[in-house]
């Protein structure tokens, strides 16, 4: 039986993953967006890792968090950083 | 019970993420805006897998622990009974490992698309973009 305090934790990193993705649809700044959706790829891992998919948490923590953000960094070079 | 109130309340709180995500990729202009929430929408989504193939009596990873090596190389129908009675199910999490290769190739391609978008027409809101007339 999976014990009560790792599902509080999930349940408190998928309500935070909820509250970030409405915090970027929001946002103005696009910088803040790519560096609040690290942070919300970040909850997911901890989800994961309490799922018992660790295999998932190394491959998330690498592409979610490094490379997803480097890459949309990359993208948001060539046009404008704020919206509207 | 209070364990499957839990499970259920991050199978809507993921629900409502998925939600909210195609809600931004409609509504927002910003082209890397867009591609953020696409991201989301991905994550989202392999972790609501993770969530239909687990049980909450399992304890262990879908490892197999094995033990000797004649253990580990022919084990019989009994312990492999008594090993999927406490681990998860494997086979969401070997797909997911699939989804986030393709997904990576798809957010590298796209991104591509939008910096020559931004290089080319000098702005990266889709509706400031204007076809030229001929």
């Amino acid at each position: 039986m999976t014990p009560v305090i790792i599902l509080l934790l999930s349940a408190f990193s998928a309500v935070m993953a909820l509250i970030a993705t409405i915090k970027i649809v929001y946002e103005r700044d696009v910088l803040k967006a790519i560096i609040i959706s690290g942070v919300e790829s970040l909850f997911y891992s901890i989800i994961l890792a309490s799922f018992l998919a660790p295999d998932l948490l190394i491959a998330y923590i690498a592409v979610g968090l490094g490379l997803n953000s480097a890459i949309l960094l990359y993208a948001l070079r060539g046009g404008e950083r704020y919206e509207e | 019970m209070i364990a499957e109130a839990l499970f259920y309340l991050i199978v809507f709180a993921v629900g409502v993420t998925i939600g909210v995500s195609i809600y931004g990729i409609i509504v927002r202009p910003h082209i890397v805006k867009k591609l953020v929430l696409l991201t989301i929408l991905t994550d989202a989504a392999n972790v609501m897998a993770v969530l239909f193939g687990y049980y909450l009596r399992a304890i262990s990873p879908p490892v197999y622990p094995g033990g000797s090596l004649e253990d580990f190389a022919f084990p019989s129908s009994a312990q492999l009974r008594e090993f999927s009675s406490i681990s998860v199910d494997p086979i969401p999490q070997v797909l997911i490992v699939t989804a986030i290769v393709i997904g990576l190739a798809e957010l590298i391609f796209l991104s591509l698309v939008a910096y020559n978008i931004g290089v080319n027409y000098k702005t990266l809101m889709i509706n400031k973009l204007e076809v030229e007339e001929e």
